[in-house]
Parts: structure tokens; C-alpha cells; sequence
């Protein structure tokens, strides 16, 4: 692992000149319901966002809008200098192609492929999409999996792991894909809170390693440790964003004060 | 006595071409029939439903005798066996393809997302995702559906098709024995389920243990 892993992420603040994801003015409508609503984000290379915010929020449309699988209704996105405009039907197949492949996103519920093992489950993609051959990906595959330390699984099939290695191969398959911004929805929700802090000791280690990463999380501990911005969504709309110890301790914001004491029961 | 064992014996081969080529047929254009049901456009989807409910709602003996006998009606003469074939395979068309409906509605939509989510085409999540998901989950039905298709195919006896149920009629007219003669026949039509049987038990244990938790 790179030499960053000893150091806490928040000291090695990234370079926030160095912007990488840029949203501007996103929205997203499901029929009348305005589920994303003028979201204008900037993320540098290397940071770590926490999106925190009450359920319904819209954090998941977020991330779903950041690799396309939602079509925002509006605005634009630009990932690693690929952009798009949204207006009406205009996307194009390509483009959309071309924008996901910078992301790589894990599930709440890792959503793996249950036919596969978990070294297949990791190299299928590499193989399909960056043209790697079957040797070439499943050694990579055993590499990523050696990450998140389950090498030990590599020929199980995700019927034979448990909720917290399915979801550390579901990371796995991720990372495999060299993405530039990794995109987590809520990882540690289906699991126990033991169970989780497993996947939160992986996801700090990619932090430490520089991983660009938006996290939709209710692990306010983990939120605060480890981002370097946490971002509140409510009803659709950021409200409020900033150091973790600014938002968490003394949010500005009459909504995240509310949010917060609600979740930290304080 | 033997003769007549002999020849029922023979049948078998046109009992097992009737099953195959029906199944086969059905296999086959279930496939595109079952995109309908998942198309956007409710036109299509009740195209669908409207063929389906159809084709299973009139029992398979009353399509034989519409196609056999009712096109000889409006002079389309077809001859005995390829009707039954006709029948059966249409019948096995719509059944297959709600079979195959059942399959896709288990796979969860998470999979289509992770699939697309890896950048993965739709020609790869179709082809490396959700077509071996489908063909483990509906394999134990199928074969269960071929064995149901193959004694069906006793009812092509009545429109004169030389299959083991016909010939065996014939026999017993000859030679009496209906007992004997039957009975022989029922444990061909045993013996050739067997290998479905056993084909489907092998592929469902199989299934049931990859997926045990999910
Ligand atoms: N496919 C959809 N069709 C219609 N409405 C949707 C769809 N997906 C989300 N919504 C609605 O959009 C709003 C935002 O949902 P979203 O799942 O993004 O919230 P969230 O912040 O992730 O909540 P949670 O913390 O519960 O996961 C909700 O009101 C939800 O009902
Ligand atoms: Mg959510």
C-alpha cells in the first residue's frame, strides 16, 4: 500500500485547486418529484466527501447522477475533463460510457453477481470493458481482493461470504477498474455495526492512499474522522458543506442542527 | 405379442422427435416473445399477455383438432405430424416464455446496475450477467416442462400421428393384451423421463447451493 496509510487523510488535505468533479446546477425529476434539486459540486482529486442528510434527501440520486445511472434532468457534469451538458434526450450512448468509466460505485447492498466467484466477480469487468485478458484480470483481480484483504476468497461465491466480504468485494470490483472517483452509497447500512467497521477500516485506507471518494454514510464518527468536507443534502438541495468540525460541531444551518442532533441524539 | 412390443417400441422415435422439435421450437421463440413483456411500450406488453393468455387458456387437445381439422375446413391441409408439432410447439412457446418472465422478474435490478455501473454494454450484462442467472433458475422448470410436453405428446395419437400412445391403440385392436400392451407403454414414456428428471434435480441442488443466502 502507498506511504500514505500512517498519516490521517484530513493532514494530507488535497490540493482543492486541483478540481476534478465539477456538478453544476444538477437536477434530477422523477415525474413531479424533485429529487435533486440545483446541486453545484466541486470535488479535488483525493478528497474524501462524506454526504450526509436525512432519508429521502437525495443522496443516493446524487451518486446515481454522478455515474449515470440516473439521467440528470438538468445542468452539467464533468469527471477528469470528459463533460456533459444536460438537456432534454441529448445524451449519447458514448458519452455516457466515457464519463462512468472515471467512477466505480458500491452498493448498500453489493449487488454482486451470485454465478460468479469473487476473483470473476472482479475480473469480469476488466475483462468486458478494458479488454485485459482472462490471466491479466484475474491476477489483478487476486491483487484487489488482497486489498481488502480476502484473497482467502478469491474461489468463493458470494453465497459463501458474509454480508461484510461481499461488501469488501464489491469494493474490490471497484478498484479494479482504476476508477478516478469512487462512489459509495451508504456501504455499512446492511451490515452490523462490528461488520462495518470492517468496510470503514478499507475505505480509511483508500483515503490514506489518496482515493477520490463521495461517500453517502449515517456513520457520523466515520464522516468526521475521515472526510475532509461533509456535505448536507436535505429535500434535494445541499444546504450546507464544510470541514467535518465546522458542519458536525457548529453547523450554521437551523436543518443540519436539527439533522445532527436527531442522528447523534444530542 | 413381441411384434407388437417391437412396434410400440419403434414409436419412441417419433414420441421423442414430436417432444424435441415442440420443446425446441419453444425454447427458442420464447426468447424474443419474452422481450415483449419487458418493453416499455404497453402495446407490446399486451401483445404479450393477450398471446400468452390465449395460447395456455384453450386446452392443447382443442388446438390440435382447430389446426388439424379446422384448416382442412378452409382447405389448408396439413398433414398430421408437423399440426401436432405446430400445436405443441406454439403451446410450449407461450409457456416457455412465461417460464423465462418468471426467471428475469427474480433477478434483482441491482444486478442490471452493478453490470452498467462497471461500464459494462448492455450486450455484456445481457450476456454474462443476467442470461446464466436466468438459465440456472430456469432450467429445473423447463426440463419439469419437457416432461410434461412429452407425455402431451400422447394426445397427437388422436389425430393419427404413429407415436407410442397411436401404435399401442392399434396393437391392442389387433391383438388384445391392453393391459400388457399399455402398461409397456407407460414405462417408455417412464423411462424417457428419467434422464429429465435427473437432469433437473442435478442442476437444481446445484443452484440451490450458490445461491443459499442470496
Ligand atoms: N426511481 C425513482 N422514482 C421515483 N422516485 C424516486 C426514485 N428514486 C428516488 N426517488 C425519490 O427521490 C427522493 C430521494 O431519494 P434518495 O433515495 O436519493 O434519498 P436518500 O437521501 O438516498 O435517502 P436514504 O437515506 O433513505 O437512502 C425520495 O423522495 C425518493 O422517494
Ligand atoms: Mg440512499
Amino acid at each position: 500500500m502507498s506511504i500514505h496509510t500512517e498519516t490521517s487523510p484530513t493532514e494530507t488535505a488535497p490540493d482543492v485547486s486541483n478540481e476534478f468533479v465539477r456538478a453544476e446546477h444538477l437536477v434530477k425529476d422523477f415525474g413531479q418529484h424533485r429529487a435533486v434539486n440545483d446541486v453545484s459540486l466541486s470535488v479535488a482529486k483525493g478528497e474524501v466527501i462524506a454526504l450526509i442528510g436525512p432519508s429521502g434527501a437525495g443522496k443516493s440520486t446524487l451518486l446515481r447522477c454522478l455515474n449515470l445511472l440516473e439521467t440528470p434532468s438538468s445542468g452539467s457534469l464533468q469527471i477528469a475533463g470528459e463533460r456533459i451538458v444536460f438537456e432534454g434526450d441529448n445524451l449519447k450512448r458514448p458519452q455516457v460510457l466515457r464519463l462512468r468509466r472515471h467512477t466505480g460505485m458500491v452498493f448498500q447492498s453489493f449487488n454482486l453477481f451470485p454465478h460468479l466467484t469473487a476473483a470473476k466477480n472482479v475480473a469480469l469487468a476488466q475483462m468486458r470493458v478494458l479488454g485485459r485478458s482472462k490471466k491479466e484480470a484475474m491476477d489483478r483481480a487476486l491483487t484487489q481482493l488482497d486489498r481488502v484483504g480476502l484473497a482467502s476468497k478469491a474461489d468463493a461465491y458470494p453465497s459463501q461470504c458474509s454480508g461484510g466480504q461481499q461488501q469488501r468485494i464489491g469494493i474490490a470490483r471497484a478498484l479494479a477498474m482504476d476508477p478516478d472517483l469512487m462512489l459509495f452509497d451508504e456501504p455499512t447500512s446492511g451490515l452490523d455495526p462490528e461488520v462495518g467497521a470492517e468496510i470503514l477500516a478499507v475505505m480509511r485506507a483508500l483515503a490514506g492512499e489518496g482515493t477520490t471518494m463521495i461517500i453517502a454514510t449515517h456513520e457520523m464518527e466515520f464522516a468526521r474522522h475521515v472526510s475532509h468536507r461533509v456535505v448536507v443534502m436535505v429535500e434535494g438541495a445541499i444546504i450546507e458543506e464544510g470541514a467535518p468540525e465546522q458542519v458536525m460541531s457548529a453547523p450554521t444551518h437551523e436543518r443540519t442542527q436539527k439533522f445532527l442532533s436527531a442522528v447523534l441524539g444530542r | 405379442m413381441e411384434e407388437a412390443l417391437g412396434l410400440i417400441a419403434a414409436a419412441t422415435g417419433i414420441t421423442l422427435l414430436l417432444t424435441v422439435v415442440s420443446g425446441a421450437i419453444g425454447l427458442v421463440l420464447a426468447a424474443p416473445l419474452v422481450l415483449l413483456s419487458q418493453s416499455r411500450q404497453p402495446v407490446l406488453r399486451l401483445a404479450y399477455t393477450t398471446f400468452v393468455h390465449i395460447v395456455r387458456g384453450v386446452p392443447a387437445l382443442v388446438w390440435l383438432f382447430i389446426i388439424f381439422f379446422g384448416m382442412a375446413e378452409l382447405n389448408v391441409v396439413i398433414p398430421a405430424m408437423p399440426a401436432a408439432i405446430v400445436a405443441l410447439g406454439v403451446i410450449a412457446t407461450a409457456s416457455m416464455a412465461e417460464i423465462y418472465r418468471g426467471g428475469l422478474n427474480a433477478i434483482h435490478f441491482g444486478q442490471y446496475e452493478a453490470g452498467w455501473a462497471l461500464s459494462l454494454s448492455r450486450f455484456s450484462v445481457t450476456k454474462d450477467i443476467v442470461f446464466p442467472q436466468l438459465l440456472r433458475a430456469v432450467s429445473p422448470t423447463v426440463a419439469t416442462y419437457f416432461v410434461g410436453l412429452l407425455k402431451d405428446s400422447a394426445l397427437a395419437s388422436i389425430i393419427g400421428v404413429g407415436e407410442i400412445t397411436y401404435v399401442t391403440g392399434q396393437q391392442v385392436e389387433l391383438h388384445g393384451n391392453g393391459l400388457t400392451l399399455y402398461a409397456f407403454a407407460g414405462v417408455l414414456y417412464l423411462v424417457m423421463s428419467i434422464p429429465l428428471g435427473v437432469l433437473s434435480r442435478s442442476v437444481h441442488s446445484r443452484i440451490t447451493r450458490r445461491y443459499a443466502v442470496v
